[in-house]
């Protein structure tokens, strides 16, 4: 499957069909160069024939049929006309009957002539029919004409009488002709075609592995560059919780403990209540951030609490946000770190877009498989018209739900929410 | 003096006589003949084979001699070939052939008939048959 995606193979593919294309096109034009060229000499040939032998031995006897004189005529016939690929021989009156031919049951007979067979007899020059199309059928009732070319011209007898002289040749030369044009072509127009596509193809061999290497090496730059900045992030955010978190945190709680001082009166007790609740927003907010800086470790057993950290700032937006988690506790950390960023990256753009009054991101395991479903209520979009910060970021999202040989599916349309959906191999 | 009318009419009944009296060429469906009159027996012989549409028409002439023979082939009452000939050969045995094509209409029979003279002697050999 993967050979067939290859742009090498395709290239291949279409290289071949396009010389097979090639290969059958001149092979159809040779052979209707051949017919063409065919019919022009059977008319040549039978032009030839009619004067040179047919005329000069012809006799205003031949016509009433006696029997000595088509004795001799056959016999002349036999040696000087029925040779090479002239296979049969009609003489025919302008009234139609067979004066002459070598099928002997046809002499005497009065099939009709046609209408080009009749222009020939009475203006000259030749005429032709491809085989199986013979102007009149005569002949064909008592041999196979099927593969014979017909053509035929005017002769005259001593006395003047116009005859039609008609021959029917063999394909045999035709065939010959047709290969022999096919030949001349077949290796000028298939060879440099060959060449060309080896020679491309191990063009496109090297060049597809020089993109491949750079890929490679892309891709090991992007993994440097992602670690660094996670590193980085990684110490900012250990740092803020280690130190403003903390004193966040002590601080929080030394103003309720303050707070709840007796000796104070009602205002400063407020006052304090309500820097301490204050703080305690700030302290949500931060960790919230702290969660998005930098992931925490994410193991199986802990992915219900930083999904739920992570939606935390929706209830900030008005959005009613809930997790569900179940069957997941056997993921591997690396399945756990894939749910928590898609869901990341669909929990953010709804919070940030979908204007929703709901966000519900769930997330079902059975031990094999491993589904992720964040569901909006907003006001969805058009497919393919996503924003394009947040098309990078599905493209993202895609592209690391593809390594894991997993599928996303993001569903949506104006005013009926959006639906992410991540299945994945759970182990 | 003689008179001529009785003796003219008797040549003629004589001649006539003698014509109907000599033996015709044996005819059959073998597709070979010979004629025994005037030649001697066996000298002549006429073969007809059947070849596809046609047919290959053989006369044979056993002369013994070395005079020139005109021959001829009839076909249907029509010449189709005629020629001379000289016997092959030393002695005994000497003989000339004539191979030849005619066509063979369908339908009614054909009648073939070779014939071959002595140009020195005037020997006549015939031989015909329906085919």
């Amino acid at each position: 499957m993967r050979l067939l995606h290859s742009p090498v193979t395709q290239f291949l593919f279409m290289g071949l069909l396009t010389v097979a294309g090639i290969v059958l096109g001149t092979g159809y034009l040779a052979g209707r160069a051949a017919d063409a060229e065919a019919k022009v000499e059977a008319r040549g040939a039978t032009q030839i024939l009619a004067r040179s032998v047919a005329q000069p031995i012809v006799s205003d006897a031949l016509i009433k049929g006696r029997a000595g004189i088509m004795d001799r005529f056959t016999t002349r016939v036999n040696t000087r006309l029925v040779v090479g690929d002239v296979e049969h021989v009609v003489i025919w009156t302008r009234s139609g009957r067979v004066v002459y031919s070598d099928v002997i049951a046809l002499i005497g007979r009065h099939p009709k002539l046609a209408g080009d067979q009749l222009r020939v007899l009475d203006n000259g020059g030749t005429g032709s029919a491809a085989p199986g199309e013979a102007e009149d059928q005569a002949v064909a009732k008592y041999v196979d004409t099927s593969n014979l070319l017909q053509a035929y011209t005017r002769i005259h007898t001593p006395k003047g009488k116009a005859l039609l002289f008609e021959t029917y040749s063999s394909l045999n030369e035709v065939e010959n002709r047709r290969q022999a044009i096919y030949a001349s072509f077949r290796w000028i127009t298939i060879g440099p075609l060959l060449l060309l596509i080896v020679a491309v193809t191990l063009l496109l061999r090297v060049l597809t592995g020089r993109l491949t290497k750079a890929s490679h090496e892309r891709e090991r730059l992007l993994h440097a560059a992602i670690d660094a900045s996670d590193g980085e992030r990684r110490r900012i955010a250990r740092d803020l919780h280690d130190g403003v978190v903390q004193d966040l945190a002590g601080t929080t709680f030394s103003i309720s403990a303050m707070a709840r001082d007796p000796a104070l009166d009602g205002g400063h007790r407020s006052s304090l209540q309500s820097a301490s609740g204050s703080l305690r927003g700030s302290l949500k907010s931060l960790r919230s951030l702290l969660a998005e800086i930098h992931p925490p470790d994410l193991h199986a057993e802990g992915l219900a609490a930083a999904l739920a950290d992570l939606i935390a700032p929706a209830a900030g937006a008005g959005i009613a946000a809930s997790v569900s988690v179940e069957g997941a506790e056997t993921v591997s950390d690396e399945r756990a770190a894939l749910v928590w960023r898609v869901a990341q990256e669909a929990a953010r753009n709804a919070m940030r877009h979908s204007a929703a009054s709901t966000l519900a991101v769930t997330v079902r395991g059975d031990g094999q498989h491993l589904a992720l479903e964040v569901v909006d209520d907003g006001v969805g979009f058009e497919p393919g018209s996503e924003h394009k910060s947040d098309s990078f970021g599905l493209r993202g999202l895609r592209s690391l739900v593809d390594e894991a040989d997993g599928t996303l599916e993001v569903r949506s349309s104006v005013g009926d929410g959006t639906t992410v959906r991540m299945e994945v191999d759970a182990r | 003096m003689i008179r001529r009318g009785p003796a003219v009419a008797l040549s003629l009944v004589l001649g006539a006589g003698a014509l109907l009296s000599a033996p015709g060429a044996a005819v059959g469906d073998s597709g070979t003949a010979k004629d025994v009159d005037p030649c001697a027996p066996g000298k002549v012989k006429l073969k007809v084979d059947p070849v596809n549409d046609l047919f290959e028409v053989t006369g044979v002439i056993y002369s013994d001699d070395d005079d020139t023979w005109s021959w001829r082939f009839r076909h249907d009452g029509d010449i189709s070939y005629q020629g001379e000939s000289k016997a092959d050969g030393d002695g005994v045995g000497k003989s000339f052939r004539v191979v030849k094509t005619m066509v063979n209409f369908p339908g009614a029979a054909d009648y073939i008939v070779f014939r071959a003279e002595n140009e020195h002697t005037g020997e006549v050999c015939r031989a015909e048959l329906n085919y």
